[in-house]
């Protein structure tokens, strides 16, 4: 008979993660409902109900280096089919929350770097318009050739606006950015 | 019949590459006679950045502009899937969470407690308007044409936020399509993802499940699509041609929004419901509609 093993759990993980225990992170039993339905299963390293396991586990830096917490694309899939009601898109948006800057996987970088930049326009103009972000985003992601050929299209149709109509009052953006700033880990 | 009158929170997209969603609606809204003042001054919901930024941020965000909405009284009608979700998320939180009202009130310097309804606008469209009040206005019958009605996520998900009765099985689109002679089809991908923002920070993932839902709806018989989200719209539309290159497979779906469907049952001119602006062109399918198959039955009475 081969040797029990025991292993180490440490809860302050996800006791950081999510201090009111609102995301019922302790009730999943690994049934593997939401990965089944995962849109990003194909292309991730972890899965959700293998997201869940390290943070149960206290297993840090597995969660927050995994791609998967970059992949998930927040389509709610998993918490809307979980039996135990546990809200992994909401423990996903944390982990990314945690995670800093320079440590995201190359190949996911992007999304980090295209949240910056639709923050940084809501910040500054209140809105977000496509050809600013476009931009914007092609020269924060260095890659400013993607998507390139249908922007005479859009503009034909009349699907990308060369100037934005913006809101005019904009002073408490600055006040609701600046008061959020601490939890963004920015 | 009533007037019916509502605060109208567009959000972004609906100014730019789903302008063709906002003329049709506005159009479809006004032949109705439902009365939409659009929110002064409105900013972005902050969809899908902020939450994985910051929660606070994210509901921050809906709550400044639902707390601009409350003098109105009116409910709060948005036609973005995202944009529907963020503010509805925030909206239940500050209602059912106390100590969320106070944080928001500290952050944002406004007190709101979460007191008014948002709604989106296919639902206010079947539930407030009405069936039988739309039936009234069709002057032509949309027969002879498959459509798939697809849904997406953020109509559906998570259940607290979802404007459908069945969050695995939504019918409230081909209630509504069937209401004008449409022949919705019934298919298995109505609610799966379609990748949303991905389409631009990880193009491989968000193709392959944009064509997972093409090529569902073609092997499932449609002819077009309806949508009413402005990026399950964008990333079927515009990427149509980037994925047949891909599957080397020919779709030719024209992707609708449901609101332009309305529009050209109720006979309303083509250009005031943005039709010139969609990418796969719905020329063909147009026709089809004009000259709809008598042969068809049409059990909408």
């Amino acid at each position: 008979m081969s040797q029990m093993q025991c292993l180490e759990i440490n809860t302050r993980f996800a006791e950081e993660l999510d201090p009111e225990g609102r995301w019922n992170i302790f009730s999943c039993y690994q049934c593997k409902k939401c990965s089944s339905g995962c849109p990003m299963e194909r292309d991730s390293d972890l899965h959700p109900h293998q997201i869940i396991r390290m943070v149960q586990m206290g297993r840090k830096d597995e969660a927050l280096h995994s791609k998967g917490i970059w992949l998930c694309i927040s389509c709610q899939t998993c918490v809307s089919r979980c039996p135990m009601n546990v809200n992994t898109p909401a423990v996903i948006d944390a982990l990314r929350a945690a995670v800093a800057r320079r440590e995201t996987p190359r190949s996911v970088r992007k999304v980090p770097i295209f949240n910056r930049v639709f923050l940084e326009l809501i910040r500054r103009l209140g809105r977000v318009y496509e050809l600013g972000m476009m931009s914007a985003f092609k020269l924060g992601s260095q890659d400013l050739f993607t998507d390139i050929e249908k922007f005479p299209m859009m503009l034909r149709k009349g699907k990308l606006r060369l100037i934005p109509t913006l809101p005019g009052r904009r002073a408490n953006l600055r006040r609701i950015f600046r008061a959020t700033k601490k939890a963004s880990g920015r | 019949m009533k007037k019916l009158s509502y605060t109208f929170y567009p959000g972004c997209s609906l100014d730019s590459t789903a302008r063709d969603f906002r003329e049709s609606m506005e159009a479809v809204c006004d032949a109705l006679g439902v009365e939409l003042a659009e929110l002064p001054d409105w900013i972005c919901c902050g969809a899908t950045s902020a939450h994985a930024t910051s929660e606070n941020l994210a509901l921050a965000l809906a709550v400044e502009n639902l707390a601009r909405a409350a003098d109105s009284r009116c409910d709060v009608v948005v036609p973005c899937a995202a944009c529907y979700n963020r503010l509805q998320v925030a909206n239940l939180a500050v209602r059912d969470n106390p100590s969320v009202r106070q944080e928001m009130k500290r952050i944002t310097g406004r007190r709101y407690d979460g007191d008014l309804n948002v709604r989106h606008i296919l639902e206010v469209l079947v539930h407030d308007v009405g069936l039988d009040a739309i039936r009234d206005k069709v002057k032509r019958k949309l027969g002879g044409v498959n459509v798939a009605c697809y849904y997406g996520c953020l109509l559906a998900r998570p259940r607290e936020v979802s404007i459908f009765e069945d969050p695995e099985n939504p019918r409230l689109m081909e209630e509504c399509l069937e209401t004008l002679g449409a022949q919705p089809i019934e298919w298995p991908h109505k609610t799966e993802c379609c990748g949303a923002a991905y389409s631009l920070t990880t193009p491989g993932m968000s193709l392959r499940l944009t064509g997972d839902i093409l090529s569902m709806a073609k092997e499932a018989g449609a002819d077009c699509v309806a949508v009413a989200c402005p990026l399950c719209q964008s990333n079927l539309d515009l990427r149509q041609k980037d994925i047949e290159r891909q599957r080397d497979q020919t779709f030719n779906l024209p992707v609708f929004y449901f609101t332009q469907l309305m529009g050209l049952s109720f006979g309303l001119p083509e250009r005031s419901l943005g039709l010139h602006r969609l990418v796969v062109s719905p020329t063909e399918i147009l026709k089809r509609f004009s000259t709809p198959n008598m042969a068809v039955t049409v059990s909408n009475r």
